[in-house]
């Protein structure tokens, strides 16, 4: 199989991150309920990944690491955690719905008012735009740092400003970039950072979490097992605690911080961002000028600004017909249809042709691309 | 690959209301020993994402009838030509 999917999850992880999670089902206890070895050891390795999470994102403070299921669930918990009734949240038509349904939520059982800044022509954020929505009163920018449809990356550090100048909390989801793209939360004044542990971390599926700005209050989005003060009424609002309630997955943060090391050990996501993006350049040029073959996205016009993504559509064929293709054909792993971005896909006018992406990751090598390359080809032809 | 050409070939296709009916849908063909794959939803059939299982159309008996006794809900069911390649 040639693995072409990594924005929906590293398929293929470093062996370190599975033998860690291995030796870690095998010994840990429970992080921080008692003091028995295994629960020690449990507790150490979640500290580790903490550490190792704040590093890579740039976050002062490793106890103000939260770590949840995921980023649609620390997504959540952000958002709700974040925004009162009556309050104004401004995003992005580039956004996954796991940011988008969260706000349409809040819009409808909160009244919060939620405004969508749109994109150019190549699917690239429009900054004015977002500036000119940003106005006082406004609790929240939320955007993500890559479209998990076009790849295209967003000036996180400009929004954050954006968003100051206003008065307004900055909140970016990094699903598509944590491990691939730097992002430094001290540096650019970001408030809250979401990420999901299982794609560009390239650990295990059910990790994910937030990093948060001290002195940025998100309340807690669940209530119960803490490991101490169990005889107070309500959980405590202690950093990390009052965002992680009940048992952690330390045997999936074992993994994450064995993927975290991988990516340091690499050169770290700078390095790593940059093999994916010689990938996906290579594939773009290979198809961008094939007839019948659109290519959406940054990579004519702006290829710094793009991630390790090409996203296409054949003339005259179903994006689910020709990712069947590449599958039965060439054994060609990528996704088709909408991505969960509903609104990205309006923007591109591809709401019924969905679009074929080909998200490139750090073990492709330049013969899968070129089989790809050579696939998308013999199907436009065809 | 080499040489094919790209035909449309009449296919039975069926959507499920969630990603865990298309896996049981899968399972109980295999089980019962019907032909069949599953793929990604076309877009003709429904807009976004999702998956839906392909056969051919003079299968709809015996795979409804199946389904029904396995207790797979199904969403819908339609015959479009699909792209293949020979």
């Amino acid at each position: 199989m040639i693995y072409l999917d990594n924005a929906a999850t590293t398929m293929h992880k470093p062996r370190e991150v599975v033998d860690a999670v291995c030796e870690a089902m095998g010994s840990l206890g429970n992080a921080g309920r008692g003091a028995s070895a295994g629960a020690l050891d449990a507790g150490r390795v979640v500290l580790r990944c903490r550490e190792a999470m704040a590093r890579l994102l740039g976050c002062p403070r490793a106890d103000h690491v939260c770590f949840l299921a995921n980023s649609t669930a620390a997504l959540n918990a952000a958002l709700s955690g974040l925004v009162e009734p009556g309050d104004r949240v401004v995003t992005t038509v580039l956004e996954h719905n796991s940011v988008l349904r969260p706000l349409a939520r809040l819009a409808d059982e909160r009244g919060v008012e939620v405004a969508y800044a749109g994109c150019d022509a190549h699917g690239f954020l429009d900054m004015d735009e977002l500036e000119r929505l940003v106005c006082p009163g406004t609790r929240l920018v939320a955007v993500t740092h890559g479209s998990n449809v076009t790849g295209n990356l967003v000036d996180v550090a400009r929004v954050a400003r954006i968003a100051h100048a206003a008065g307004a909390l900055c909140l970016v989801d990094a699903s598509q970039t944590a491990g691939a793209v730097p992002l430094d939360m001290a540096g650019t004044g970001i408030d809250v950072v979401c990420f999901t542990g299982h794609k560009g971390l390239m650990g295990p599926q059910g990790t994910g979490g937030m990093a948060v700005a001290e002195g940025v209050d998100v309340q807690p989005w669940a209530e119960g097992g803490s490991g101490v003060h169990s005889f107070e009424r309500r959980h405590p609002l202690d950093w990390p605690t009052r965002l992680e309630a009940g048992t952690l997955n330390a045997h999936g943060l074992a993994g994450l911080a064995a993927g975290i090391a991988f990516i340091e050990k690499n050169g770290g996501p700078a390095a790593v961002g940059a093999r994916e993006h010689v990938l996906a350049r290579r594939l773009w040029e290979g198809v961008h000028d094939v007839p019948g073959v659109t290519v959406y996205g940054g990579w004519s016009v702006a290829p710094e600004r793009c991630g390790g993504i090409v996203a296409l559509n054949v003339d005259g064929l179903d994006s689910a017909e020709v990712a069947d293709a590449l599958s039965s054909g060439w054994g060609i792993a990528c996704r088709a249809g909408a991505h969960c971005a509903p609104l990205m896909h309006r923007a591109l006018g591809t709401e019924r042709q969905g679009i074929v992406r080909l998200s490139c990751g750090w073990f492709n090598t330049e013969d899968e691309i070129d089989t790809t390359v050579a696939a998308v080809r013999a199907i436009a032809e065809g | 690959m080499g040489g094919a050409r790209r035909v449309r070939v009449p296919s039975l296709v069926v959507t499920f209301p969630t990603t865990a009916a298309a896996m049981s849908c899968e399972e109980s063909c295999a089980r019962r020993g019907l032909g069949g794959r599953m793929i990604p939803v076309p877009g003709e059939v429904a807009a976004g994402c999702g998956l839906a299982w392909k056969t051919a159309p003079e299968d709809r008996a015996e795979l409804e009838g199946a389904l029904a006794v396995d207790g797979v809900p199904v969403e819908g069911w339609a015959v479009i030509e699909l792209l293949e390649f020979r």
